[in-house]
């Protein structure tokens, strides 16, 4: 779902606000609350969100009919970029003015939720927000010692999504994704690659989520992070990943270290596999509809490589909903959070926006109206749900930093300007340091 | 005559051909220069698949559908953030012309206590990041109750905290001859009508100067309007042309595009309203 562009700079500034937030809120002990009743009684709600356009016009819609249905509530939204979203949502919680409904992210949540700025939704749960149809496995993704703080809005998985037209006209054959080891995808991409014009490639560089890591941790037993918030991983399997990469580069699976790096920075819309370029690469599955309108090409979704022995692809929570622990009207906000789980009108709206929804029930109802990509993604997501391992935790405070990070060492690591155990060395230290 | 001609003709040819080849090279570097702006204004004329997968100047695809489009994707029209940044860049370029010039002749022609202290700190003040007064801006507008209003984005510029303009304007005010100041003394003005009929008049160049910069810089200013601002009626230019891009989704680049060109339009007059004043004002301050 994340391309994360996200500069380091800003990371650290956005940081250094949120940590400013404690300062500021300590001492100030009675400014001015999230959210006021109007003149008549009226609630008043503020609710924020992250997007582009579309989403924009289709959550506008999701809070006008909330507002039809519950005369006396009112709602106003408040939208920007993914970027600018959490810039702003620091210096919101640092001057005691938070949104008291806000959409936020698993590598966030634990952040506001120690500084105290996310109510315990606990007392809702079962009552003001219906839980019934909730998916078991991310329902409490949410949950930091026995709090809930946050409720998922819908789940994806990241996944590898495959461009069948540029394997037919390479003449070489899709893997069976069941059985096939990493070493088939570097070989099957290096053969795409050598039967392909020389500005196709087989695979698109994988070291720049640490979503990829995450699975590849997880089918050795490992993980980022243990549910205590440490480093969950051995330097061994950290190492073993990027020999991966250097192997992919050195083979010429991928595109020279420049170009990846080059095409890294232009997300989505100029990867591989969206301008023609690529014949894989891995992405989330609430992707997939983008990458297939934009490439114009038959494009599937396969598992991971090596998942027959242990499987490590998990169910990840697109986005979470999260309520104001300084919201005056905490009952109504909540009720919104169940409106936008649990009403079949929402659903039909949101569609997969937010991912598949979490609801079970409206999850099956969705599906029959979404677009033949989104459906795709829906298909693959139910397909391989019963092999999947558990959610991960939520990350530590400072996990939002792990992205960078890990682009960094990787662009290094690519360019020769360090050694693989250089690069295990670092990332340890620098993800300590973030998280510490 | 003769061999004033003869002399003059040679010399005239022998200085052309290098002045050819030095604007050919110049134009060469200018258009390789804009080259970014040129490809821009290609891709919002191009529908939105095309701007990536053919990455050219020319498509036969042209179209203008993106500015339509791109003018009503948000949840306002498009004239609507257009005016409201014009509200906020207008009070910014008036507060900034009335405080920064009484700072500055403050500064450069009054005599008053710790003058020294006062022109160091308000120059230190330059240094000050944004990130680091934000929160406690935040703080104090929002207990004012001035969020989702202009005020916190026009206010301050007529306290003269814009302090690159200040020391812009005092050093071109010292360098006035200080005989026309006490002239005007003689004839009887006072301090205000020394400042109104003697040093403005004066100092248009570097008024105008800071008239451009304000308006340049505010109307692209994105961080302050982005968190004072969070009603997407109030949004100005820049905030809502950033609702557009979303890192986690895609991207409608044609409207976005389109719409870049349409805010561009405005700096690009202004600029080239006021240039000759910016050169001049910049030359005459001794700024460089």
């Amino acid at each position: 779902m994340l391309t994360g562009r996200n500069n380091p700079r800003s990371r650290r500034t956005r940081q250094a606000v949120l940590a400013a937030a404690v300062t500021g809120a300590l001492t100030l002990t009675a400014c001015g609350g999230g959210s006021s009743a109007g003149d008549d009684g009226d609630v008043a709600l503020r609710f924020s969100w992250w997007g582009s356009d579309e989403r924009h016009a289709m959550t506008q819609e999701l809070i006008d009919m909330f507002e039809e249905e519950n005369p006396g509530i009112t709602i106003e939204g408040e939208f920007t970029g993914w970027d600018d979203y959490w810039d702003r949502l620091a210096t919101n919680v640092a001057g005691r003015n938070t949104p008291d409904v806000m959409q936020h992210e698993a590598r966030y949540v634990r952040e506001y939720a120690d500084r105290g700025a996310l109510a315990d939704l606990g007392e809702f749960l079962g009552d003001t927000i219906d839980t019934d149809q909730l998916d078991e496995s991310v329902a409490s993704a949410g949950e930091i010692d026995g709090s809930t703080y946050a409720i998922p809005t819908g789940i994806n998985a990241y996944t590898l999504v495959v461009d069948n037209d540029l394997f037919a006209e390479a003449g070489v054959e899709v893997p069976d994704d069941e059985t096939w080891t990493w070493d088939d995808l570097i070989s099957t991409a290096v053969e795409v690659s050598e039967n392909t014009p020389n500005n196709v490639f087989g695979i698109q560089n994988f070291g720049f989520v640490d979503a990829h890591f995450e699975v590849f941790a997880r089918q050795r037993g490992e993980s980022m992070f243990t549910p205590e918030g440490d480093l969950g991983f051995s330097d061994e399997t950290l190492a073993e990943w990027w020999n991966l990469i250097v192997d992919s580069r050195d083979q010429g699976a991928e595109p020279r270290p420049s170009l990846t790096v080059e095409t890294q920075a232009g997300g989505i819309d100029q990867s591989l596999l969206a301008t023609n370029r690529g014949a894989a690469g891995f992405w989330w599955t609430n992707e997939f509809p983008t990458l297939v309108s934009n490439s114009g090409h038959d494009l599937d979704m396969l598992r991971f490589p090596g998942e027959s022995e242990n499987p490590g692809m998990f169910l990840k929570p697109a986005m979470f909903w999260s309520v104001s622990s300084q919201s005056e009207h905490p009952e109504e906000a909540a009720k919104f959070v169940d409106f936008l789980l649990n009403s079949p009108e929402a659903a039909e709206l949101q569609l997969s926006d937010r991912g598949l929804p979490v609801n079970v029930e409206l999850r099956e109802q969705v599906v029959a109206d979404l677009e033949p990509a989104d459906q795709l993604a829906a298909d693959f997501l139910e397909e391989i749900t019963p092999d999947l391992s558990e959610p991960p935790a939520l990350p530590p405070q400072g996990a939002g930093e792990i992205q960078t990070i890990m682009q960094q060492l990787t662009e290094q690591v690519l360019f020769d300007q360090i050694s693989v155990d250089q690069a295990v060395e670092r990332f340890k230290s620098e993800v300590s340091a973030a998280v510490g | 005559m003769e061999t004033t001609e003869t002399a003059v003709a040679p010399r005239k040819q022998s200085r052309g051909r290098p002045r050819i080849l030095a604007h050919t090279g110049l134009i060469i570097f200018g258009l390789l220069m804009l080259y970014p702006l040129i490809w821009m204004l290609s891709s919002s004329f191009k529908p939105t698949p095309e701007i990536f997968s053919q990455p050219g100047l020319l498509s036969e695809n042209y179209t203008a559908r993106n500015y339509g489009e791109g003018w009503t994707a948000l949840n306002q029209p498009f004239t609507r953030y257009l005016l409201n940044s014009a509200i906020v860049v207008g009070g910014s370029v008036i507060g900034n012309l009335v405080a920064c010039s009484l700072a500055a002749y403050a500064f450069a022609r009054l005599e008053f206590r710790f003058k020294k202290m006062w022109f160091a700190i308000m120059l230190g003040s330059i240094m000050l990041p944004i990130h680091v007064v934000i929160v406690p801006q935040y703080i104090m507008f929002s207990e004012i109750g001035w969020l989702n209003t202009y005020w916190p984005l026009i206010v301050p510029k007529l306290l003269a905290t814009d302090a690159f303009f200040v020391f812009l304007m005092v050093q071109f005010i010292r360098a006035l001859p200080r005989e026309l100041d006490e002239a005007a003394l003689i004839d009887g003005c006072g301090h205000f009508g020394i400042f109104w009929r003697v040093i403005i008049p004066l100092s248009m160049p570097a008024i105008a100067t800071t008239a451009i910069f304000t308006f340049i810089w505010t109307w692209n200013d994105f961080f302050q309007q982005l968190i004072f601002l969070t009603d997407p009626e109030m949004y100005t230019v820049p905030v809502a042309l950033r609702t557009f891009v979303d890192a986690t989704s895609q991207t409608p680049w044609g409207p976005v595009f389109a719409m870049s060109i349409v805010s561009l339009a405005p700096v690009f007059g202004f600029f080239l309203a006021g240039q000759r004043y910016l050169v001049r004002g910049i030359a005459t301050t001794g700024l460089k």
